[in-house]
């Protein structure tokens, strides 16, 4: 058992080794792209035009199909970094630092994704753009945190002393996910409770939830291209100076 | 055809609201292909000049 551990963790840190995962991931590249191109639009689709109106919102719900998908990625992408950020605390494993400061930017674009699409779609149903509701004010403190974790990262020029301050960061930060999840219990909140969840029946007809499943897919799916492309650049700028990169990536360029 | 497709765009007066929530996916998502591409040209045209 311990032998088939330390197996999986030394193929791990080897695939992770920088012009490894470089050249892995230029073979994975092209499929990754194709695949989200494919399943992205074929969830946008079917939720946009052919999914039924809703009788009481009418057609405005369709924000649904990108505001849950990008609350979700929101949320996801944090827990993420937070097991990168323990896996570079614990085992100093230098690509899950790369990965942390990779995913912070697309993290936070979807957080405000989430945050701006349930701003408008808060008009027409509400009444108002915003209201500082314990949903909306605890993902407004999420974007700040991912903010806070560029910022950081930015300052710190010595990048392996960036990669651990960011990692304590996402670490702590971590605590606002639960809080996040359950706020529309614990408060009495305007915002609607969870759409749906891993351990009970979805609160939507099944063919209106069906293409959510897709849209969320497809989000994943485009978190997955966004970051390793996210990564590979910054593989390359923090090896710029070593030979594999001008052997490997420059060659392959010209 | 045509007053299908107006009828997908103004979906019953709303079709403001969720056509600008889809333009803010695609610009977001825009940005964070661009972002590494630029990342990479940068370093690209450092390592340029360096040679030459």
């Amino acid at each position: 058992m311990n032998k088939m551990w330390n197996y999986i963790k030394d193929w791990f840190i080897e695939m992770g080794s920088p012009p490894l995962f470089f050249k892995w991931s230029s073979k994975v590249l092209p499929w990754l792209i194709f695949t989200t191109i494919i399943i992205f639009a074929l969830g946008l689709t079917w939720g946009l035009f052919y999914s039924p109106t809703d009788y009481k919102q009418g057609d405005v719900y369709r924000i649904i199909y990108i505001h849950v998908p990008s609350a979700i990625l929101g949320q996801s992408i944090f827990m993420f970094m937070a097991v990168c950020g323990f896996i570079t605390m614990v085992w100093r494993v230098k690509i899950s630092g790369m990965l942390l400061k990779a995913a912070a930017p697309i993290g936070a674009s979807f957080t405000l994704l989430a945050l701006l699409t349930g701003s408008i779609w808060g008009k027409p149903t509400w009444g108002t753009w915003w209201v500082w509701d314990a949903r909306l004010t605890s993902t407004l403190i999420l974007f700040f945190i991912y903010a806070a974790i560029i910022g950081l990262h930015s300052s710190i020029d010595d990048k392996s002393k960036a990669d651990r301050a960011i990692s304590i960061l996402s670490i702590v930060g971590i605590a606002i996910i639960p809080i996040i999840k359950k706020s529309v219990d614990w408060w009495q909140t305007l915002h609607q409770p969870s759409t749906f969840s891993l351990t009970s029946a979805p609160s939507m007809t099944p063919d209106m939830y069906q293409p959510l499943l897709v849209c969320v897919l497809g989000f994943y799916l485009m978190f997955a291209l966004l970051l390793t492309m996210n990564l590979r650049a910054e593989v390359i700028v923090r090896e710029k100076n070593k030979s594999w990169v001008s052997k490997q990536y420059l060659s392959e360029d010209k | 055809m045509i007053e299908q497709i107006s009828a997908i765009i103004h979906m019953d007066g709303n079709g403001l609201y969720v056509w600008s929530c889809f333009l803010l996916l695609i610009l977001i998502i825009g940005i964070n292909i661009y972002m590494p591409i630029r990342k990479l040209k940068k370093v690209n045209k450092e390592s340029q000049s360096k040679t030459q």
